[in-house]
């Protein structure tokens, strides 16, 4: 019931720049919902007319040279090869027939060459949830055996204000910093081998069946083969890897084209047409890089820094002693020049950036309010704190950063993107396909470990009930539970941000309330550590 | 012939479709006329000898296209599966029923007699979980659209199959006794329960398993699945119960004590209609289940926690907690 509100209110949303994603090179007859949505004219238009569908279509589906497969996960990735090894781990879906199409090639790198190799600039926050689902996986533990930069503390603090909010007390792990290649490579070695992995697999089409109807999904491939699926799980992310020499921006977006098969009588009885997203660019880019810092003797680099800037967030990640990695989201054009500079005046830049205390607008009165208001705050929280000692963060610097690791700088654009529909029918959405979210609270690879958790208990209660493999109530099941959690997250993040974009004094002002508040009051700090850690 | 002091009309006297006027008062009956609201229940209901009941099974043969259609008249069924396939997988792991220990298919090895199985609803999950399953209904166009949804899918071959009789000619020309008789949403329907069950009785093996869901008949049920359901909701069309042909829960278990039948489990049913969703609850006013066990070998009732049932078998969380009657 909540998944159908929502759902209707991502239909209805008028603000931001909405982008109706027309898939691929045939487009939707319902012309009705594509009048309400700016369509992307540029490249997905269809440039083959829609009367070759009518040709092409019908006989796809009684294709006999296409080898059929149980599950198909098409695209790897984190999201897609945690899927796999979730199915072939589990006594329920173990017997079934998976194939797992990764586009990229395979690579021979084993856990031990990656440890040995420099840090990588792509790296995700894996929260205690995550690490439970890798644990139960069997893999955390060759994560670990790799590295992992282990959180303990955080602090988020504003240019604008002197606000501050601290986490963790310096001994349990809030989350741990992953690489991403590295994540990937130890699921890869994970994945049984009764689950076959083509590498360099590259899809061409997909031809869906239309909604309530006995079809299965069929996939092209660019080398000509056919693969028909009972349930195709989609997990690739949108956007590749950003590993490329500094100076260049990466924009692999990965365009995948949909076909929509069926009779046209069909057609028009869908109310909405599938892939529907919402999306809405944030007009920001982040730079990424790994970081030499400062290293003191008595202190190990445990923490993670974020400081709040006019144009974006500014993150530093611990990886290991003396290293750090850097997520800095800035305007387009700043982040250029970041690129283009040498590595002494990034490294400048970054210090500066992170030490100095100037403001976009200093007002005295509006300093002493913020001041007040922290007091304030600070009394409302001894209320609910035992102790006579003020539970208030002490507030420290970050380690200066001597150094860039060469080669290690690169950007690749951000925007929010959430697809209405994660599921139709026999397709579901994990991971990056069906969710992209701002990287300030590091949330992207964890909702999509979340999707594949519980996308394995829906088929096994599934199939546990007798249904088919990918009937539409097992998926909808599915569906309602992650929507209701990830579209509180999305909308959560998108707050944040739009909160923290704006130099406006009362926002200004709003914001350094609410976070020295949350400082302050202990029960509101533990509920979202909980939140956190659930 | 007693008649209920709240009302004039005699508790024999009752009508198909009864009217809400007559109905109503004889159910504000205190309770020691319970017992005799029983008996004289049992006694009407044991003039018809048989169980088989021409004018139900044409209402549904009317309806015969939209069994597998999901947003049909039958909707609810579908989405009673979610009950009722926990509640047979489940108490036949407890009696020990099936030796598998394949994570897929627990009811492997398996026999089970669906009587009443209309378009196959049930039948088809019950097969798809590894049990060799009948089907049995007396309406030719059910068991024709049965037949025809489960030739779409090649796993049901070999495990699945449709016979169209009515119950009693088939008790009576059996070829092989069953693990466990289903009879959902049936019992309501038919004309004799004790014919109904004697029948099923005789369809089981010795420490087979009847496993049974129907309505009570309680006020509660005359306004929730007459009223509510047929008239207000229109969730069913009008016409598809009786009120009198419901069946309370004590004069069944009665019934089935009596045949030698013990209760293992009786639990509540609830449906959210915009939902579209079931969920046990204790109270079995309205929607009830049951499952009993033949005990015509003792030996059983020892042997119930020591069987060999698959340790890693899910106990789905929507299986109700045992109540032992």
């Amino acid at each position: 019931m909540t998944t159908k509100v929502l759902r209707s209110l991502q239909v209805v949303k008028k603000s931001g720049s909405l982008q109706c994603v027309v898939c691929g090179s045939r487009r939707y007859s319902t012309s009705t919902n594509a009048e309400s949505f700016s369509t992307n004219t540029s490249s997905n238009t269809s440039s083959t007319s829609t009367n070759s569908t009518n040709t092409s279509s019908t006989s796809t589906y009684s294709r006999k040279d296409a080898e059929l497969f149980d599950i198909v996960v098409a695209g790897g990735g984190m999201a897609g090869f945690a899927m796999a090894c979730s199915l072939g781990q589990s006594k329920v879906l173990s017997s079934l027939r998976v194939l797992v199409l990764e586009g990229g090639p395979h690579t021979d790198a084993s856990l031990e060459a990656l440890s040995a190799a420099p840090h990588d600039n792509r790296v995700c926050a894996i929260a205690p949830p995550s690490v439970r689902l890798l644990d139960k996986l069997g893999v955390w533990h060759d994560i670990c055996g790799v590295r992992t930069g282990p959180v303990k503390r955080m602090q988020v603090w504003d240019s604008e204000s002197d606000a501050m909010i601290a986490f963790g007390d310096g001994h349990r792990a809030l989350a741990h910093i992953v690489e991403n290649r590295v994540t990937v490579a130890a699921l890869r070695a994970r994945v049984p081998s009764s689950i076959e992995v083509r590498y360099g697999a590259r899809v061409q089409s997909f031809d869906l069946p239309p909604p309530a109807t006995d079809g299965l999904p069929l996939l092209t491939l660019r080398d000509g083969g056919h693969i028909r699926a009972r349930l195709l799980v989609r997990g690739a992310s949108v956007v590749r890897g950003a590993s490329v020499v500094r100076g260049a921006s990466v924009e692999h977006l990965e365009v995948w084209t949909v076909c929509r098969g069926g009779n046209t009588a069909a057609r028009g009885t869908d109310s909405l047409p599938w892939w529907q997203h919402c999306s809405s660019r944030y007009g920001q880019s982040a730079v990424v890089a790994t970081l030499q810092l400062e290293r003191e003797e008595n202190e190990s680099n445990i923490t993670a820094w974020q400081k709040f800037l006019p144009n974006g967030p500014l993150a530093i990640l611990p990886l290991r002693h003396g290293l750090s990695s850097l997520v800095w989201t800035t305007a387009p054009g700043h982040a250029q020049a970041l690129l283009a500079m040498d590595a002494r005046s990034f490294a400048d830049a970054i210090n500066s950036a992170l030490w100095s205390n100037e403001r976009a607008h200093s007002a005295p009165w509006l300093e002493s309010l913020q001041r007040r208001g922290t007091q304030l705050a600070r009394d409302v929280g001894h209320l609910f704190s035992s102790a006579t000692a003020a539970q208030v963060s002490s507030r420290l610097l970050p380690p200066p950063v001597v150094g860039v690791v060469e080669d290690s700088r690169a950007s690749f654009p951000l925007a929010l993107n959430h697809a209405v529909h994660y599921t139709a029918n026999r397709v579901v959405l994990v991971g990056d396909a069906a969710h992209r979210v701002h990287p300030l609270a590091g949330q992207g690879a964890n909702l999509g470990f979340g999707d594949v958790a519980a996308l394995t208990t829906a088929l096994e209660t599934s199939l546990l009930l007798g249904e088919t493999l990918g009937s539409a109530s097992c998926l909808y099941e599915y569906e309602r539970i992650r929507q209701r959690e990830n579209l509180v997250m999305l909308a959560a993040i998108d707050a944040l941000q739009k909160l923290y974009s704006s130099t406006a004094p009362p926002l200004v002002l709003l914001r350094a309330l609410g976070l020295a508040a949350v400082d302050a009051i202990a029960p509101i700090k533990e509920k979202i550590e909980a939140y956190v850690q659930r | 012939m007693k008649s209920c002091r709240c009302c004039l009309k005699s508790l024999l006297c009752h009508q198909s479709t009864p009217a809400w006027w007559h109905v109503m008062p004889q159910n504000y009956c205190t309770v020691r006329e319970i017992n005799i609201k029983t008996e004289t229940y049992q006694n009407t209901r044991h003039k018809q000898q048989s169980s088989f009941n021409d004018e139900e099974v044409r209402k549904f043969g009317a309806l015969s296209d939209h069994w597998w259609a999901r947003d049909g008249p039958y909707k609810p069924l579908h989405s009673l599966n979610r009950l009722r396939v926990p509640l047979v997988r489940d108490g036949l792991i407890s009696t020990g029923a099936t030796v598998s220990k394949d994570g897929r298919q627990p009811l492997e090895g398996v026999t089970i007699l669906d009587v009443g199985c209309g378009g196959g609803i049930l039948s088809e999950p019950l097969a798809r979980l590894g049990a060799s399953v009948t089907g049995l209904d007396a309406s030719h166009k059910s068991i024709e659209a049965a037949q025809q949804h489960s030739s779409l899918d090649a796993d049901l071959q070999g495990r699945l199959q449709y016979k169209c009789c009515d119950l009693d000619t088939f008790s009576q020309r059996l070829d092989q006794q069953y693990d466990a008789v289903v009879a959902s949403e049936v019992l309501e329907h038919v004309d004799s329960i004790e014919a109904f069950i004697e029948s099923c009785n005789a369809c089981l093996k010795p420490s087979g398993s009847l496993f049974l869901t129907t309505i009570n008949r309680t006020p509660l049920s005359f306004l929730g699945a007459i009223v509510a359901a047929e008239y207000l909701l229109r969730i069913v069309p009008v016409g598809t119960h009786t009120w009198d042909k419901f069946v309370p829960i004590e004069a069944l278990k009665k019934l089935l004590e009596e045949r030698g039948l013990q209760t293992r489990l009786q639990h509540g049913m609830l449906y959210a209609p915009v939902l579209d969703r079931w969920c046990w609850v204790a109270d079995t006013s309205v929607n009830y289940a049951l499952h009993a066990v033949n005990i015509a070998d003792t030996s059983v009732n020892y042997a119930l926690h020591a069987v060999n049932y698959a340790p890693e078998s899910p106990m789905s969380p929507e299986s109700p907690t045992s109540s032992l009657s």
